[in-house]
């Protein structure tokens, strides 16, 4: 099963479950963790209005196109953009392609970002953004095979 | 290693308890999530929850009773055993009733809220009239207001059926995020929504007309939409004939704020009052999704409260489908919460300050003045706290209450995490999260549900009824209910319904109750208000009892903060608006955990940038912002939704509290409550400093 990962910058509120839903998902209390989602301010200066919206990672696959050394790649099974922690160099092609800025670079510069939940999909359980998501924002929506 | 197990358990990080899945293994949370699928919630968690692992698992719990070892207010503490921690509340407790009398030992439910009929019974049985809560800063000051107009408690409206639905000072995205998905569906089913606040919030884009008042003006604003809907005849002449008491002098007394008016106190023009009014009073059936404190949080709170409150009652928008009503959806009853009376046969403290808090009687002292009379002796000594998540930075000027707390004789507080307000206790008891432990909860539709205990509780920590039942125990108090042990007192909660424990134990999606009362509205044709009028008082007779005494007004009245209050307003120039909802924090309850922290500077203090630049404060910069009172340092944010003229800053960091800025005797004469919404500041900014 594939999915496409969608991120709607209007309807999100920045009430920031996301954030913390993505930090449960992937490390234990003790963790600092990796911010895998953005944090980005939106101003609409003419209507005096400002919010907080919170992009992940749509696994558009742009990174891949540019990672010299094969470290990110698309897995076949499921579409997801994933990093091979011991095949980065550090080079940092990939931020600068990255249209929402996701990529992350861990203490030891290696590129790091969103796994799609991978193990969560394979229990059958949503990705925790979206499971936590109240406006319906962040969403992976099951495309039939070959969609 | 075991696989993981799902239990079925809520989340009680800030209160409303959530029902939660929490991913069990080998004895430890390894996940949360909102449960799903469950009748009467949506699903779900908020930023806050989904934190949960962070919170149970957090250094700063207490895991055993602690005794100071120091010198007061120090911090220092041994380890000792539960059964010594039990004597020594008992022996203090009792040694402050035989030598002061039962009156001098307070009795205070901070955070959270779940135990608080138990404590409530411990009071009684102790003889004390003094027990209090948080809600002597928050909710009940709504509560009164309504109940001064209406005779009942606070009706929640019935959003389902209103075609208009006007939002008063709720940014429910941040504040109540499960709401989210009702709220957009609102819109999609055609209701209007028009939406008061003095920020352009996330709410108040998603609404259809957003009013922005200043802040603390709502009073005006809300009599002004009454001046409109009465002046162009289109309030309920039938209804308020009937059901009305005072509506001759309100009417006179609106009559002051036309719109043009009400555009130079407010800042919202006088066209979109018109348009606002207009809409409520016309686009029917018509109701108000309340909040709990952002109005009360002003000098003139109550009033302002009363004032958008009358709305309902002139527009004949009370207790009718798709108005506020007091029995729109089913309900299934239950003892303890709201039922447990208080001892008031003797007089507590905040009587003779806010007569109205005890006549319109929320069943709890007004404490807001905690902190001068236990300094002062007034009205009589007070030697003994026993505290449950008592929390100082809830008070205005919390480091004063800290000072006071270190004089009293004996003070203990129950609680999760060693705390700033634990520092000057003699007693230190571990309490344990709503996941390492079984409750009742009623919910919407007459239901009930089970929360399970996820994990063992951690260390050597309780469940705080549990607590409270032996703390009676060990003084040799008597109450029927705390002496039917926990599994009875679920039952006892449970009884009313019809519902057995067990049975509802076996049900892990919940039950509904067996005894059900109905939905009925227009239920004032066969009842009486329960004012002292008998109809809904738009002239409250309970606070004109106090007009010579205490200075109040039976009407509605509007009392400009920016006129009365004796501050330099050229050297304070701005308003201070503290503790507008931020998504990630819970008052003071959060900043310790990483994952929530880590999201936002804090203390922030947010700012419009025209304003900040007039003071050549630049966006990062770190500045000192200073009332007449106090003095904080903190990081300067732009931010345009809020308007120039308000700095907006959230309280209860212990690196910067938003609350030592705000005077303890600025306060709502009538409620108590302090005026945290809108007080006055400077903001200076500090040269060559990084935080």
């Amino acid at each position: 099963m594939r999915y496409r990962y969608r991120f709607d910058e209007k309807k999100c509120t920045g009430c920031f479950a996301c954030q913390t839903a993505c930090l449960d998902a992937h490390y234990g209390p003790e963790e600092e963790g990796i911010r895998f989602r953005c944090v980005k301010q939106i101003i609409i200066e003419s209507e005096g209005f400002q919010k907080t919206v919170c992009p992940g990672c749509i696994h558009c696959g742009a990174c891949v196109r540019v990672c010299p050394s094969g470290a990110l790649y698309v897995d076949g099974a499921t579409g997801l953009v994933l990093a091979r922690r011991e095949s980065c160099t550090g080079c940092r092609a990939c931020e600068t392609v990255c249209p929402v800025q996701a990529i992350r670079y861990d203490y030891d510069g290696k590129a790091a970002k969103c796994d799609g939940c991978l193990l969560r999909l394979k229990e059958g359980r949503e990705p925790a953004c979206v499971r936590a998501c109240p406006t319906g924002a962040v969403t992976a929506a099951a495309m039939e095979d070959g969609a | 290693m075991s696989k993981s197990k799902i239990v079925k358990t809520a989340c009680g990080i800030c209160g409303p308890c959530c029902q939660a899945d929490a991913y069990v293994k080998d004895g430890k949370i390894i996940s949360v999530e909102g449960s799903r699928n469950v009748n009467g919630q949506p699903g779900g968690l908020c930023a806050k929850g989904m934190a949960a692992k962070q919170f149970v698992y957090n250094k700063d719990r207490v895991l055993y009773p602690m005794k100071r070892t120091g010198k007061k207010g120090e911090g220092t503490f041994a380890r000792i055993t539960w059964d010594e921690a039990y004597d020594l509340i008992a022996e203090n407790l009792l040694k402050v009733r035989d030598t002061y009398g039962s009156r001098s030992t307070v009795f205070y439910a901070g955070y959270p809220k779940w135990y608080r009929p138990a404590l409530l019974r411990l009071a009684n049985a102790y003889g004390s009239p003094n027990y209090c809560t948080e809600s002597s800063t928050c909710f009940q000051a709504a509560d009164l207001a309504w109940r001064s107009t209406y005779g009942n408690h606070i009706c929640g409206p019935d959003m389902v059926h209103a075609r208009t639905v006007m939002l008063w000072s709720s940014n429910l995205y941040h504040s109540n995020t499960p709401m989210s998905r009702m709220y957009q569906g609102l819109k999609e089913r055609g209701t209007k929504i028009i939406d008061v606040d003095s920020r352009h919030t996330v709410t108040a884009r998603d609404a259809h007309i957003h009013l922005k008042p200043v802040p603390g003006t709502d009073g005006a604003l809300a009599l002004s939409m009454a001046h409109v809907i009465i002046e162009e005849g289109l309030y309920d002449g039938a209804f308020v004939e009937k059901y009305v008491y005072g509506f001759e002098e309100y009417r006179d007394y609106v009559r002051r704020f036309t719109p043009e008016k009400a555009e130079g106190i407010t800042g919202v023009s006088a066209d979109q009052i018109r348009r606002a009014a207009r809409l409520f009073a016309q686009n029917r059936p018509s109701c108000i999704l309340f909040s709990a404190s952002p109005i009360v949080h002003h000098t003139n709170g109550v009033q302002n409260y009363r004032a958008v409150f009358s709305l309902l009652a002139i527009t004949g928008n009370y207790d009718v489908e798709g108005g506020n009503c007091p029995k729109a959806g089913i309900t299934s009853p239950c003892n303890e919460f709201g039922k447990v009376k208080r001892h008031d046969r003797e007089e507590a403290i905040g009587q003779r300050d806010f007569p109205v808090w005890f006549d319109l009687s929320c069943e709890e002292a007004q404490c807001t003045r905690l902190a001068d009379y236990i300094m002062k002796e007034e009205p009589y000594p007070i030697k003994a706290v026993f505290g449950m998540g008592l929390n100082h930075r809830m008070w205005p000027q919390p480091g004063y209450l800290n000072e006071a707390l270190q004089k009293l004789d004996f003070y203990v507080n129950v609680e999760l995490f060693l705390s700033d307000s634990c520092m000057a206790a003699d007693l230190v008891l571990p309490a344990c999260t709503s996941y390492e432990r079984e409750e009742v909860h009623s919910l919407k539709g007459g239901r009930y549900f089970f929360s399970n205990k996820a994990i063992e509780p951690l260390g050597e920590s309780k469940n705080d009824i549990e607590i409270i039942m032996e703390v009676l125990k060990r003084m040799g108090l008597q109450d029927e209910v705390l002496e039917l042990g926990y599994d009875g007192y679920m039952q006892h909660i449970l009884e009313p319904s019809g519902l057995s424990l067990n049975e509802l134990k076996r049900n892990e999606e919940g039950m509904q109750g067996r005894n059900l009362h109905m939905p009925s509205f227009q239920n004032f044709e066969k009842e009486k208000f329960q004012t002292p009028s008998g109809k809904i008082e738009l002239k409250s007779l309970v606070l004109e009892r106090y007009r010579d005494s205490h200075g109040y007004d039976g009407l509605p009245v509007f009392h400009d903060f920016r006129k009365e209050a004796e501050v330099d307003r050229e050297a304070y120039p701005f308003i201070l608006n503290t503790g507008c909802r931020k998504p990630q924090y819970f008052h003071a309850r959060v900043y310790r955990v990483p994952w929530l922290d880590s999201l936002q500077r804090s203390p922030l203090i947010e700012m419009h940038p025209e304003d900040a630049s007039t003071y050549g404060i630049a966006d990062g910069d770190v500045v000192k912002i200073s009332s007449p009172v106090g003095t904080v340092t903190g990081t300067a944010a732009y931010n345009i939704s809020g308007g120039t003229g308000a700095v907006y800053m959230y309280h209860g960091d212990s690196r910067g509290d938003a609350n030592e800025l705000i005077d303890k005797d600025y306060l709502d004469p009538i409620s108590g409550f302090p005026g945290y919404k809108s007080y006055f500041c400077k903001v200076e900014k500090v040269e060559d400093m990084k935080l």
